[in-house]
């Protein structure tokens, strides 16, 4: 256990996450785990980690660290005025900041062999929400599992170019469980409308703005959601389910996104926009 | 009531075999949910109950799942639909209630009951454990007594204390962890609901009976 960093503030929020934990959606427990897979699995292979170790998760901007020890470390995912998709060399008293929101939402944070967090139900995922874990608060020392000097090779400063998100995406949908309940008209609103998303956007859902959808008449007992899914509240409008959702629940499901789409959606920020595009054939 | 079966993304299916909240669908539900944890049947790797719904998740790709549907799910259908639906024996959890509820006044006036006869209502009965969804170890109680049916509250909270009681439509439960929610807030309970790091983290199951106790403040 190698201590490496400090918590000066964790901005708009920071939190242990990994895969996150399949098999207990029926005792309410959403499976949790990382908002973009592909990035966080990145900052793990620019160290040559396992894909799956623990990384950090920064949501828009704001968190700073101080640095406790020489070493490495690797960002990728959302840039937040820190080079990203790059490792990294640190040293001792180092401030880190992430201060300057660019582009996407979420950016992770490895360490040489990963984080040490502590486990429920076989994650570290953090789901604040349920009770699973907390964000990492300001003045926690993290550890992470390897010499922070060195890290399962030797990394280059310079990694692959860095990604960034764009404010405008496209994403083809999946039919959701209440598809066909919806009017004709109400299909054309959601696919006809370039959705905005609002500032109500965490690990648990994001409510987009834009048109109003006329929602089936009849309401329903709650029933399974899956992260992905596009429910229309009572209101008419879409809310994205994400790891964090809630495991069942009682507006109808237009649409459900693929994980390839989902992690997309994630890092479209507040103000951007997403247009759905309607299932193949 | 027919069952049906429709595909929910590319790897599941979200299997229907009711529509309303009657005991007959619990019973339903409970045989199903029974039936799954006892053993998964073969490629399905997890599954999730809603009140007269299943969510099978299924191991391997779209076209696997796809005929899966076609070869594997009718005769579990078939195999569920033959289910006995006789009440098998539950345990039976008393959960202790200071009723002291936000809400407990508003429903008292929305159903035109005194405050102590909501009380009588609320905890003159038995309940099962419908199902456990929403948040970790939230139990769905069925079945409400009818003069306490009330619609979601208009705004809902941003913040339930952990151990809230509260109703919704024909469904009460408890919030076991701090949470947003709609739901009309009748009291409090001591009760320990999902413990994260317990080798048996959660309290309740479905099937479960639940008596709510109403006790004063001091015993709590």
């Amino acid at each position: 256990m190698f201590e490496f960093l400090e918590v000066i503030t964790p901005g708009c929020g920071a939190t242990w996450q990994d895969a996150g934990r399949p098999g207990w959606k029926r005792f309410g427990v959403p499976p949790g785990g990382w908002m973009d897979a592909a990035a966080a699995r990145a900052s793990n292979r620019l160290l040559e980690n396992p894909e799956d170790a623990v990384v950090i998760e920064l949501a828009l901007q704001g968190a700073r660290f101080r640095v406790l020890a020489d070493g490495w470390l690797a960002v990728a995912g959302a840039s937040m005025g820190w080079p990203t998709g790059t490792a990294r060399r640190v040293a001792r008293g180092n401030e880190l900041a992430f201060n300057r929101h660019q582009s996407g939402v979420y950016a992770y944070l490895a360490a040489p062999g990963g984080w040490i967090a502590p486990e429920i139900l076989g994650s570290a995922a953090v789901s604040a929400r349920s009770g699973l874990g907390r964000g990492l608060g300001k003045g926690d020392v993290i550890s992470c599992r390897r010499d922070p000097m060195h890290p399962g090779w030797c990394p280059a400063e310079e990694g692959s170019p860095a990604a960034t998100y764009p404010w405008v995406i496209e994403v083809r949908v999946w039919p959701g469980p209440q598809w066909s309940e919806f009017s004709e008209a109400a299909r054309g609103t959601f696919f006809g409308t370039c959705w905005t998303v609002s500032s109500h956007i965490d690990r648990m859902g994001m409510r987009l703005t834009g048109a109003t959808i006329p929602t089936p008449p009849a309401t329903m007992p709650s029933e399974p959601v899956l992260p992905g899914s596009v429910q229309i509240t009572g209101g008419g409008q879409p809310v994205v389910t994400m790891r964090d959702g809630p495991t069942v629940g009682g507006y109808p499901k237009m649409a459900w996104l693929d994980e390839e789409a989902c992690r997309r959606v994630a890092q479209v920020p507040p103000g951007g926009t997403i247009k759905f595009l309607p299932p193949e054939e | 009531m027919e069952w049906s079966a429709e595909r929910y993304g590319p790897q599941a299916w979200l299997v229907r075999f009711g529509r309303d909240l009657s005991a007959e669908t619990m019973a339903r539900a409970l045989a199903v949910a029974r039936e799954l944890e006892a053993g998964l049947p073969e490629g399905v790797r997890e599954f999730t109950m809603g009140y007269a719904t299943v969510l099978l998740e299924l191991d391997g790709d779209e076209k696997a799942a796809a005929r899966w549907g076609q070869r594997a799910l009718p005769g579990l259908i078939e195999q569920w639909r033959a289910l006995d639906l006789a009440t098998t024996e539950a345990r039976t959890v008393e959960i202790p209630v200071v009723y002291d509820g936000e809400d407990l006044a508003g429903v008292a006036r929305q159903t035109g009951l005194a405050e102590e006869e909501v009380i009588a209502r609320h905890s003159g009965r038995d309940y099962r454990v419908w199902l456990l969804g929403f948040a970790p170890g939230f139990p769905y109680l069925g079945v409400l007594d009818a003069a306490l049916h009330l619609p979601r509250r208009e705004t809902p909270r941003p913040r339930i204390a952990a151990g809230s009681v509260a109703i919704a439509g024909g469904q009460t439960g408890i919030y076991p962890s701090e949470s947003a929610g709609g739901w009309h807030i009748l009291g409090r309970t001591a009760a320990t609901l999902f413990v994260p790091q317990a080798a048996k983290p959660f309290l309740l199951r479905p099937g479960d009976t639940v008596r709510f106790v109403a006790v004063e403040a001091t015993d709590v």
